[in-house]
């Protein structure tokens, strides 16, 4: 755990300084990066899957034609 | 139409269209800040950790359910999880300051600054999740019903788990003189 210190009182926070950071633009640029990493993902997974089952196939298939 | 109605109206349509969370982020971002703040003490990197979990609330919110308790409990719980990742990471101090409807309680553990010292490191040696419950309750100021909702839990589990936590806090207290 971090080291804690206790101090007498909370300083204020300039309510006025907080008001500039209030940017939801910011929030959903943010969210979009995020979900189009997550769809590639989803569709490298799918892609690999179908990859898997291709190479699985020509193995039975070559198992079968040799025996 | 009662608050919370509303509340869930709006958390609905942002598991739907994402743009709608945009007023759940206004609605909660000044409190959230604050909250922050009042642990990090920088602009900046308040903004960043608010930022952080106004973007993990978008990302899990259709996993979200509402279960009685308001959405800002759920921003609460991900804004100390987040604050803690961060002074975890930075190896940062945490200051801290008994919330001032709280001092009565704290009065003879605050007398020096021996006795800070000594209060702060109790508090160190606290199991995080310990640490949390006085944390919210004491330097936080929130209500036993505000942690219960943060907690999922009921009010009566959470006075009992604080006041349980209280005693092993006196004890250690005591014990190192």
């Amino acid at each position: 755990m971090a080291k804690i210190v206790i101090d007498d009182r909370t300083p204020e926070l300039p309510d006025d300084e907080m008001g500039k950071y209030r940017d939801f633009s910011r929030i959903q640029s943010r969210f979009q990066q995020v979900s189009h990493g997550i769809r590639k993902k989803r569709l490298n997974k799918i892609r690999n899957r179908y990859w898997f089952l291709a190479v699985l196939v020509i193995l039975l298939m070559l198992v079968f034609m040799l025996t | 139409m009662p608050e919370h109605m509303d509340e869930i109206k709006l958390i609905e349509a942002a598991k739907k269209n994402p743009q709608a969370f945009e007023a759940l982020y206004y609605l909660y971002h000044d409190r959230i800040f604050r909250f922050v703040w009042s642990k990090v003490r920088h602009m900046e990197t308040s903004a960043d950790i608010t930022s952080d979990v106004f973007m993990k609330a978008l990302v899990n919110l259709t996993s979200y359910s509402h279960q009685g308790f308001p959405f800002s409990a759920w921003l609460f719980r991900l804004a100390t999880n987040e604050t803690n990742i961060y002074f975890r990471k930075s190896g940062k101090e945490k200051h801290v300051a008994i919330h001032p409807e709280m001092k009565g309680e704290w009065d003879t553990y605050l007398e020096t600054a021996e006795s800070r010292q000594r209060l702060a490191e109790v508090l160190e040696n606290l199991p995080p999740d310990d640490f949390k419950l006085i944390e919210w309750r004491f330097f936080d100021g929130f209500a036993f019903k505000e942690i219960a909702e943060m907690e999922s839990s009921t009010e009566a589990a959470v006075k009992m788990k604080v006041y349980r936590i209280l005693d092993v806090l006196k004890t250690q207290l005591i014990r190192r003189g």
